[in-house]
């Protein structure tokens, strides 16, 4: 597969950036829609779908967990915020729990992947492990309601 | 992560911020007026009678009235209630005489295929029309299956609009969750 020059952070942004400006215009064009939340299965399937592009793209990978974190908290934080989707204690409360989210999401979906691709050597390896993680985002914030 | 690599993420975050920034700001007036504009289109039709609505001011008491549009024949209440997941925002329509004439969901994040038919399916909606405040969720109302809280939300959100335009006392706030 070529390689592309991009990383997992990178991808995140974009994704992160794109949607939100879909919001805006959203918001501005066609102020009937309900725009999707920020909720944690909801961003969950951002940090997937830029992991997945990731993978797929050859992107260079990170395993470090804190800097994930960091990256995570100021992509969640900084850019919900300037497209004026969040306000006041939310933009914290969101950075915190993005900043978790993709940390973890991002150490457990290398390790999946990795695995099967050790295993079954199966192109659809990161697409399988971000199901399933999908997955176990729905159930755990199911849990927390 | 190597060097180059974290200096094109911190590039790649700052133009992203700006770019939305940028959209954000510049877009404010226009959405403001696009806002204004679907709204004075959207009430006539949740208070069939009038034409020309003027806005209210709300009390700090009022905690799940959230705006309130005067009517001709009557008023436009924007509610919100706490639903499954989070708040269930509706627009009610109550004549002077306090009857429901028209209802819309504005905003909620229920569950897709669950509490999601709050919004979409027409014979749950339906059943508050021609109510005066005292529908409950059970027995005047039937809820939509596996949405009880849900449904309960949009029942209180309705008896509060209600409430507000007769006066009378209602006896759950918006804190309680579903009702």
């Amino acid at each position: 597969m070529k390689k592309i020059n991009v990383n997992e952070t990178i991808l995140l942004t974009l994704v992160v950036g794109i949607t939100l400006l879909i919001q805006v215009l959203q918001r501005t064009f066609l102020p009937a829609v309900i725009l999707m939340e920020f909720s944690v299965p909801n961003m969950a399937g951002l940090c997937l779908i830029a992991l997945v592009l990731n993978a797929y793209l050859g992107g260079e990978r990170s395993r470090g967990i804190a800097v994930n974190l960091c990256f995570g908290e100021v992509i969640f934080g900084l850019l919900p915020l300037l497209a004026g989707v969040t306000q006041g204690k939310d933009v914290f409360l969101l950075a915190i729990v993005g900043g978790v989210e993709y940390a973890l999401i991002s150490g457990v979906f290398a390790t999946m992947t990795d695995r099967m691709e050790n295993t079954v050597k199966s192109r659809l390896a990161p697409i399988c492990s971000a199901f399933v993680l999908f997955l176990a985002c729905q159930g755990f914030a199911n849990m927390l309601l | 992560m190597k060097e180059k690599g974290l200096v094109k993420s911190i590039v790649t975050i700052f133009v992203a911020a700006l770019i939305l920034f940028v959209s954000n700001k510049g877009l404010a007036g226009m959405e403001k007026a696009n806002r204004e504009r679907y709204l004075q289109e959207l009430l006539p039709y949740i208070l069939p009678g009038s034409s020309t609505f003027t806005s209210e001011e709300v009390g700090q008491e009022e905690e799940m009235i959230k705006a309130v549009y005067k009517g001709e024949t009557g008023y436009v209440i924007h509610t919100a209630a706490n639903g499954y997941v989070n708040e269930i925002e509706l627009l009610v329509g109550v004549d002077h005489g306090g009857e429901v004439k028209g209802l819309s969901i504005c905003r909620q994040q229920e569950t897709f295929g669950l509490g999601a038919g709050v919004q979409t399916n027409v014979a749950f909606l339906q059943q508050y029309l021609g109510t005066s405040g005292e529908a409950e969720t059970g027995s005047t109302v039937d809820a939509l299956t596996g949405a009880t809280v849900s449904s309960k939300a949009v029942t209180k959100g309705v008896n509060a609009a209600v409430a507000y335009v007769t006066g009378a006392d209602i006896s759950s706030g918006a804190t309680t969750w579903g009702g």
